[in-house]
């Protein structure tokens, strides 16, 4: 709102002095415009008597003018004669320039002066100025004798100046008496006239002083009465025109607030998304991009805002894919799947969808494109992992279902009639069978593992009891026959918290291994350490076991050694990952140790009750 | 009388198949793997080649693909034997002849009967052919 307060009134007081000042200035102005007219009807009146003057002496002959030595000059008598106070001089010079006649008044020095080179200057008259400063217009007139000029006339006026003479002192007084006279009366008029501006004004202070616009009411002429209707009416549309604007202006302020905080809102929400999101205008520049476009596109964020993508993509695929939706928005319902090298230089896997923005006026209207990015390499990655995965589970149930399926098939044939034969068969049917279920069992464990269904029921384990029971069947195994078994368990052992029957299950896979990847006459023992905090299990083979380029990949799933006296033992690569999974699940380590043609150890190692709490909190 | 080299990581599917086909009057080598498998064909050709698919080191992709390079005027077929059923594993043989998809679990009868029929459209060929 405009601020009236600092409007004052600048002080009626003020128009006396005003008054007077003009009063002065008039009586200034008529003193030099008469001084003026005086001066220029004197000099006019000067030239009209020096040029008559001229030509009546310039008609006189030259010896009449000049008088002999000892008599009065008709000069001398003329200059007499002469009344006017600016008469200054009157000579005679001849041609040699010498004056031979002269009458001058007192003080008055006559001023030298050129002969006239042509005859123009015969008849003429000029301006000089004195040795005193006196300004002198001067007369020229040939002087004849005998029908030939035998001398120059010099008549000589002082020019009046602006000066007031002592004589005009008594009118000028007058004059200045009466502009004085009249000036109050003058001043008493006006401000008779201006008294209802005056109470206008205080009113409208008034109003400006209480912020309130109301009718001015005040006893006035008739055209300013009219003038100040006229006035207030404009006063009263204006301050309608003000509280309109105003009442505008705060649904604008409310509206902007309100568009504000949607937008910020919107954009929070597309902040917080896990994908990359570009919102490009209708020429292709980028005026929205979230932060996680620097994270998927490995661009700064600040680069993107209000450029061109071609001004920060380096990804000729990625620019091309941008570039074609910000081109043909309509196209943009379109999405694909790219795969680029961004930013840090890692290959990733980008889901892209466009979708054209239509005016939210007019539904023909497209005015951006948006282009969602989001990061596809980690559910790729597990897709695939994902599809191995079926892939292994069923390669490794259908070779042992193909060998049941061929020992089925080689019964039917000639089995019948060959013992041998349907021994050899049965055995071999025996085994897969035994491989089924086991790599079932194992499938089984790992999915709930995977999947979380498996929860870890930690109970008092005594650890004596449980490896000596675990042992004992392992020992007792069909393949077993050949192999020496040595079990090294201290009487006092501590009991530990754990699941028994998943670490059954690790303790089984390893002295499974151990006993399968033993050689006839081989020895698989197990002891038991505990160290301060830990409790360890160690299972010793003296077999084949695992050569060095192998051993970083054994705890893979599905991974089975290439080694071929290894290959002849049957197995599906699941019973070493399992038994890790198991382990750590206990927060226990499981690691191993392994000569080829030696044997191997591998090492379980859990935290006693103490250490596991540290562990778990 | 034919000679078969069957190549598979599993002993026991060897010993199973090669006691059956020998039964059928073939005569049958093995491998347990890729490489032994290429040192043989190397050696002696074989009169058909029957492989499992997933073995380590050289697969029975690797295998065949090896195979059709070095040997591109083969003329024995080859058995592969897979428990991947999907179109797309199976896209790479496009460019290999007489080459046969087994699913598991394999059919001793319908392999018999599969070898009798390609050796004897191969002969016919041949007898064509000259």
């Amino acid at each position: 709102m405009f601020d009236f307060k600092h409007l004052r009134s600048s002080g009626s007081d003020r128009l006396g002095l005003v008054m007077i000042l003009a009063s002065l200035f008039a009586i200034a102005l008529i003193v030099v415009t008469l001084l003026w007219h005086q001066k220029e009807s004197q000099e006019k009146q000067i030239r009209a008597q020096g040029v008559s003057l001229a030509q009546m002496l310039s008609g006189l002959p030259y010896a009449q003018l000049v008088a002999p030595l000892g008599q009065q000059s008709l000069l001398g008598t003329i200059f007499q004669s002469q009344k006017d106070q600016n008469f200054a001089y009157a000579t005679i010079v001849n041609k040699e320039n010498q004056p031979v006649s002269v009458a001058a008044a007192p003080g008055i020095t006559v001023p030298s002066m050129d002969w006239p080179a042509t005859s123009a200057g015969w008849l003429s008259d000029r301006t000089v100025t004195t040795a005193k400063g006196e300004n002198i217009i001067e007369f020229l007139a040939p002087v004849y004798a005998d029908g030939a000029i035998a001398a120059y006339l010099r008549l000589g006026y002082i020019l009046p100046g602006m000066g007031i003479s002592f004589e005009q002192v008594p009118f000028f007084a007058t004059l200045a008496l009466i502009i004085f006279l009249l000036t109050p009366l003058f001043y008493l008029l006006v401000r008779n006239e201006i008294r209802p501006l005056r109470q206008a004004n205080a009113q409208i202070s008034t109003a400006i002083e209480s912020e309130q616009f109301r009718q001015i009411e005040l006893g006035a002429t008739e055209e300013l009465s009219d003038f100040l209707g006229r006035f207030t009416a404009f006063v009263d549309f204006a301050k309608q025109r003000i509280d309109s604007l105003e009442h505008e202006q705060e649904k604008l302020v409310t509206s902007k607030n309100l568009i504000t905080y949607s937008k910020s809102r919107i954009e929070n929400v597309l902040e917080a998304i896990p994908e990359a999101v570009l919102i490009l205008d209708q020429s292709g520049n980028v005026c929205f991009a979230n932060r996680r476009i620097g994270t998927i596109l490995g661009v700064p964020h600040a680069d993107v805002i209000g450029s061109e993508p071609s001004e920060w993509c380096d990804n000729a695929e990625l620019l091309e894919v941008i570039s074609r939706y910000s081109v043909e928005p309509e196209a943009s319902y379109l999405s694909e799947t790219a795969r680029l090298q961004v930013g840090d230089k890692k290959q990733r896997q980008l889901s892209i969808k466009a979708y054209p923005l239509f005016s939210p006026t007019d539904s023909t209207s497209i005015y951006g494109s948006l282009i969602v990015f989001r990061d596809i390499t980690r559910e790729s990655a597990i897709q695939r992992q994902q599809g191995e995965f079926v892939a292994h589970v069923a390669h490794e149930l259908k070779t042992p279902l193909n060998t049941l399926s061929l020992c089925t098939e080689a019964l039917f044939d000639e089995g019948a009639d060959d013992p041998e034969s349907r021994v050899e068969a049965a055995n071999i049917m025996h085994d897969e069978v035994e491989r089924l279920a086991g790599l079932i069992d194992n499938l089984l464990s790992i999915t709930k593992i995977e999947t979380g269904q498996i929860s870890v029921e930690r109970q008092r384990l005594r650890l004596h009891d449980f490896l000596e029971d675990a042992f004992g069947v392992a020992s007792r195994s069909d393949k077993a026959h050949d192999l020496t078994f040595e079990l090294d368990l201290p009487a006092d052992v501590t009991s530990i918290m754990a699941d028994k029957d998943l670490l059954r299950i690790a303790i089984n896979n390893l002295l499974t291994n151990a006993v399968k990847y033993s050689c006839p006459g081989g020895v698989v023992s197990m002891t038991c350490e505990e160290t301060e905090q830990t409790v360890r299990i160690l299972v010793r083979d003296t077999g084949i076991g695992i050569d060095p380029d192998e051993q970083g990949r054994i705890f893979d799933r599905f991974y089975r050694s290439e080694n071929a006296e290894a290959r002849q033992r049957s197995g599906h690569g699941l019973g070493l990952s399992l038994a890790r999974d198991i382990v750590q699940l206990h927060h226990g380590t499981l690691t191993f140790t392994s000569t080829p043609n030696e044997g191997s150890e591998f090492v379980i190692e859990i935290w006693k009750e103490a250490g596991l709490l540290k562990q778990v909190i | 009388m034919k000679r078969i080299l069957l190549v598979d990581d599993e002993p026991m599917v060897l010993r199973v198949m090669r006691r059956a086909l020998e039964r059928e009057g073939y005569q049958v080598d093995v491998a347990i793997n890729g490489e032994e498998a290429l040192a043989k064909i190397s050696t002696s050709c074989p009169d058909v080649l029957v492989t499992d698919i997933e073995m380590p080191r050289i697969s029975g992709k690797e295998l065949c693909l090896q195979i059709q390079e070095t040997m591109p005027d083969r003329k024995f077929p080859i058995f592969v034997s897979t428990s991947l059923t999907a179109l797309e594993h199976r896209e790479w043989s496009g460019k290999i002849s007489n080459l046969v998809f087994l699913e598991k679990p394999i059919s001793i009868r319908k392999l018999r009967s599969a070898i009798a029929e390609l050796v004897e459209a191969n002969l016919l060929a041949e007898s064509y052919g000259s």
